[in-house]
């Protein structure tokens, strides 16, 4: 199967994503919409992995980066952009220190 | 149950081992203490291996001793060694210390006192046995809660700042 045609069968789809809670180490991964935006992907993370928001969590790629500004975007959108192209999120609580 | 400026008490070595030992395959996930370098010496104690990526992509490596004796009610204790002597000792091993800057989360003090007496390097965060340790003001809802997380979230909160813009190189 040719590359473009399991890209357009993932796009029918919908596209896997994978969610990390970092508190845990445990991950989830399911079919989410390209019409989902990152803020919803966050929520169904939750949902999946069985755990409740903490004041101050954060959604990131699980290469680290920030995706706090980027909520109200859908991953069609993301993909777009190349945001996260692989569709690996996290999600971190904040720590009290320094 | 950890609580703020409270001294943190000891586990039984066996509580501890078990807790540890039910946590370990979530930080594993499937793979081998030899395949990510980990190293358990004792029961209660994991060496982990720790790369700092600076702004020019310039890596260094660190060493992250992680000992359950409190685990899971509080925290693992968690101190960067010398590599080779895989131990820390002020001001030689200073060299192996990451220099940490740009965040509220987290700083890693080379030395610190200790209510009561004695010193301590202290990875300032919530979720190191440490910080507790040196009676450390923080709010409530950061409080190291065991129900909720494992070590591997004190293992995140360091590597997450490995990295830019919080990581800038040796601290000596």
């Amino acid at each position: 199967m040719t590359e473009s045609v399991e890209r357009e069968k993932e796009h029918d789809k919908g596209p896997v994503v994978e969610v990390r809670y970092l508190n845990t180490n445990e991950e989830t991964k399911f079919h989410a919409s390209w019409h989902d935006t990152l803020r919803h992907v966050w929520d169904e993370g939750y949902k999946k992995l069985g755990e409740t928001r903490r004041e101050g969590d954060e959604f990131q790629c699980q290469d680290g980066g920030s995706l706090m500004e980027h909520l109200g975007l859908t991953l069609e959108q993301l993909r777009e952009r190349h945001i996260c192209v692989e569709r690996r999120f996290a999600i971190r609580s904040t720590t009290g220190g320094a | 149950m950890a609580r703020a400026k409270e001294v943190p008490v000891p586990n039984t070595p066996a509580r501890a081992q078990a807790a540890l030992d039910a946590d370990l395959p979530r930080a594993l996930l499937g793979r081998t203490l030899e395949d990510l370098s980990w190293e358990r010496p004792d029961p209660l104690t994991l060496f982990i291996p720790l790369i700092g990526i600076r702004e020019d992509e310039t890596r260094d490596s660190y060493l992250l001793r992680l000992n359950f004796l409190y685990y899971p009610d509080w925290p693992p204790s968690a101190q960067f060694v010398n590599p080779e002597a895989r131990t820390y000792s002020y001001p030689d091993d200073i060299l192996w210390l990451p220099k940490i800057e740009g965040t509220s989360e987290i700083a890693v003090h080379a030395q610190y006192d200790v209510p009561g007496g004695g010193k301590t390097q202290l990875i300032c965060a919530s979720v190191t046995l440490e910080f507790y340790q040196v009676l450390h003001a923080v709010a409530a809802h950061l409080v190291w809660d065991s129900k909720l997380q494992n070590f591997s979230a004190t293992l995140a909160a360091i590597q997450r700042v490995l990295r830019k813009p919080y990581y800038k190189g040796r601290q000596k």
